[in-house]
């Protein structure tokens, strides 16, 4: 009898211990896209079982009803996203196999997020920890690829075959426009774009550099966890230098400058009012000119020629919002014809995402990753990631603030966000192969559950129930 | 110092990594140009005068060499195999070792670029099921030639991307593999110009039958075969899908053992054009109209390939 009651608690610290390292490894290979399009719905699955873990097995895990509702306020954005992008025309036109692929992406959406979390509640390791394991995995991804590449094309040669093609089986590929990359289990020719996004992302988390204290004052973990961020980060750097990849290199530049800049920024922990009411009118007008450029796509502009407004001309003719409005007119209308007048009228299922069998060129040339969602997952998922942004600006000034001073990993994390989201609002690849491809999800992607992941890491409440002091101070990382 | 040495080393190894893909570049727009004179292929290889040795010429009689007469391409609907199908049937055969079957290939439809990563075509079209490119991989690696080693036999909208043209001089090229066996060369050809016709003050491409004689040259580490095949007809001008099946059978030249061949070219002489009889068919000639030889494909088939 004495000894099940020796046993016990050893076995509760089994459980937070095996939990930590099954959500390590699982962050390694979604960093490292394990599996490709096609086989990384398995480690989804396995995020989902860690997240249900950690709530069932981890009995220190106990949130009070105003935590719980402070969580859920806080989430509304990511939970809509989550179940209206996953649950969308788009993805179940494929019929039963996209219903149960809507669900795990909706559950893993919402898992990922919740074990960005949980982690570092779960013990015994530290938010560092996790995010060196995603960091490692981005940096085996990269660093095949590079190796792949150099062999294939030579280092340097986005500028040494400018111009250039070379053939295979007849077909004329321009060298600059293909990276080769390791892709699900194989090693295959990608987009440029789309091969090197992974090595921009990771060469942006170099910032934290500026944040390391002198090694001997380094505990053991800060010393392996720093040494891998360091390792990852120049894995990331020297793919782009030997790609040559300048429009990588300015944006991890400029991320990293960034790292730096904040490092002079003294903001006081709680934000001054002005602060909040900059971010409300910024958000808002974001959403007033998404919603009005809406509301014009629908009414069939599609570009600048269209309007006859001088008012309108100037503040909605740039490419940026063409590319929305062609979008927007290609999901969300449909043609009527009564009599011999034929009309294009507001098709209600735009809400819920493109309906139709076969994409254009709006779609396939689309760069803006945010866009992607307009037809991937439908208006009401665009306009929740829109607000899902917002929250995020403000989960990183919470974030931030949650020690006395900036940590090295803090950066890392936040450098890695906003590498996601600066790259893939402006590079986005959804055509990712150079040959015979199609459109690739941007939402069911292993990137996209890192970016989510992250998004928990840094989560810090806007909006709060009720102070709970006491919780926060007995864990790290705990804003709940 | 020694650690610097070792870093040094693997970034020097790093660099000089072969770079396979990037052995064989162009121009992104090489051969593919809105100027018709801009898009010769022209890659003049003498093997004879390399190799230092005569060419033993061959003139083949009518009878030795399948083509496409005028007759026979406007009652074929363009298609420009009938002659060589009546001929050689069995070319046109392949058995299927999964449903252990004889198939008949398809000589109308063929293997576009679109296709390209997938197995469409094989052991349905003529053109993909027994082109070079499937008789062995490393044909597809060969440069702009590779266009000739796909198996699209015609145009199917591709334009320049599907066709290498050549003046008279053509080329001569080697080859990534050494013939084996072999029974047959084939070719789809049809020409092209920039001369053009006025119909009602519009001016118009001017479709129209025009002959050559065509020569192909084989080429082997101790001998170089010139083979005539004289006043070969084709459509000029008349739509890319009109191509003509052109070659012979080896077996009609005794002097010729195919097993040893690991190159060839293609050129022509003696240019028949009705509409343009001053037509200029030397690329590096000044001349305001131009004609060139449209090669879709040159085949081997049912040869066999080794190093």
């Amino acid at each position: 009898m004495d000894e099940v009651k020796e046993k016990k608690p050893a076995a509760k610290t089994d459980y937070s211990r095996i939990l930590s390292i099954i959500i390590m490894a699982v962050m390694f290979l979604t960093g490292f896209g394990f599996g490709g399009e096609k086989w990384f719905f398995l480690i989804q699955i396995v995020g989902i079982m860690a997240t249900l873990g950690c709530f069932i097995l981890v009995d220190h895990l106990k949130f009070s009803k105003d935590e719980k509702m402070t969580w859920f306020i806080n989430s509304i954005p990511l939970i809509v996203f989550a179940i209206f992008s996953s649950f969308s025309r788009f993805h179940l036109s494929s019929g039963f196999a996209g219903v149960i692929m809507a669900f795990v992406n909706a559950l893993g959406i919402i898992g990922f997020y919740l074990l960005g979390i949980l982690f570092s509640k779960i013990k015994p390791f530290s938010q560092k920890s996790v995010l060196a394991a995603l960091a490692a995995g981005i940096a085996l991804l990269v660093l095949i690829s590079m190796i792949a590449s150099l062999a294939n094309y030579g280092p340097f040669y986005l500028v040494r075959y400018s111009g250039k093609a070379y053939y295979f089986d007849g077909i004329s590929f321009p060298i600059t426009e293909e990276y080769t990359g390791l892709y699900g289990f194989s090693i295959i020719a990608l987009t440029t774009r789309y091969g090197l996004s992974f090595a921009v992302i990771l060469a942006s988390i170099l910032g934290f550099a500026f944040y390391l204290k002198p090694v001997r004052e380094m505990g053991k973990e800060e010393r392996i966890t720093n040494g891998v961020f360091l390792c990852s980060g120049l894995i990331g750097l020297l793919a782009l230098v030997f790609a040559m990849y300048t429009t990588g290199l300015i944006i991890a530049g400029a991320i990293i400058l960034f790292s730096l800049l904040i490092k002079f920024i003294k903001a006081p922990k709680e934000a001054p009012k002005w602060e909040k009411i900059v971010l409300l009118v910024f958000g808002a007008l974001v959403i007033i000119y998404f919603l009005v450029l809406t509301v014009l796509g629908i009414k069939g502009y599609t570009s600048s020629a269209d309007f006859s407004n001088v008012f309108l001309r100037k503040v909605f003719a740039n490419p940026i919002s063409a590319k929305y409005l062609a979008i927007v007119n290609a999901v969300a209308t449909k043609t009527v014809t009564s009599g011999v007048v034929t009309r294009a009228t507001l098709d209600f299922g735009g809400l819920f995402g493109f309906g139709g069998t076969t994409v254009g060129t709006w779609a396939t040339s689309n760069k803006v990753f945010e866009f992607s969602v307009v037809y991937e997952g439908g208006l009401i998922a665009f306009f929740a990631l829109i607000v899902m942004f917002l929250f995020v600006i403000a989960f990183i000034r919470n974030y931030f603030h949650k020690y006395e001073k900036i940590e090295p990993h803090q950066i890392v994390a936040v450098s890695l966000i906003l590498g996601f989201v600066l790259y893939n609002s402006f590079y986005g690849d959804v055509v990712q192969k150079t040959i015979r491809d199609y459109i690739h999800s941007q939402i069911q992607s292993a990137m996209f559950m890192v970016f989510i992941f992250l998004v928990g890491t840094i989560y810090g409440p806007i909006f709060k129930k009720k102070e709970k002091k006491p919780m926060e101070a007995q864990v790290e990382g705990g804003n709940i | 110092m020694k650690k610097n040495k070792l870093f040094i080393g693997a970034i020097l190894s790093l660099t000089m990594l072969a770079s396979c893909k990037t052995s064989n570049t162009y121009a992104n727009n090489a051969y593919n140009t809105p100027l018709f004179e801009t898009n010769y292929f022209l890659d003049c290889h003498d093997f004879a005068k390399e190799a230092g040795i005569a060419k033993e010429n061959i003139t083949l009689s009518p009878d030795d060499y399948f083509g496409q007469d005028e007759y026979q391409n406007e009652h074929t609907s363009g298609e420009g195999f009938s002659i060589v199908k009546e001929r050689y049937p069995e070319m046109f055969q392949y058995y299927d070792k999964s449903s252990k079957k004889t198939v008949t290939l398809d000589t109308r439809n063929d293997w576009t670029n679109a296709n390209e990563g997938t197995e469409v075509g094989i052991g349905e079209y003529f053109g993909r099921t027994k082109c070079l490119g499937t008789a062995d991989s490393s044909f597809k690696s060969d440069g702009v030639l590779s266009k000739l080693y796909n198996g699209q036999l015609r145009c199917w909208g591709f334009y320049a991307q599907a066709r290498v043209q050549i003046d008279e001089n053509g080329f001569e090229t080697k080859m990534p593999k050494t013939m084996q066996s072999g029974k047959y060369f084939l070719a789809c050809i049809r020409g092209g110009s920039n001369a053009t016709k006025i119909i009602d003050g519009r001016e118009v491409s001017d479709g129209r039958f025009c002959t050559v004689d065509l020569i192909v040259t084989l080429y082997k580490q101790n001998a170089v075969y010139e083979v005539t095949m004289p006043s070969v007809s084709f459509f000029t001008d008349n739509h890319g899908f009109n191509v003509s099946a052109v070659g012979f059978a080896f077996d009609k030249i005794p002097s010729l053992d195919p097993k040893g061949i690991t190159g060839y070219g293609v050129k022509f002489a003696n240019l028949i054009d009705p509409s343009n009889p001053t037509i200029e068919t030397d690329a590096t000639k000044k001349s305001d109209k131009y004609f060139g030889l449209m090669l879709y494909e040159v085949m081997f088939p049912d040869a066999t390939w080794g190093d």
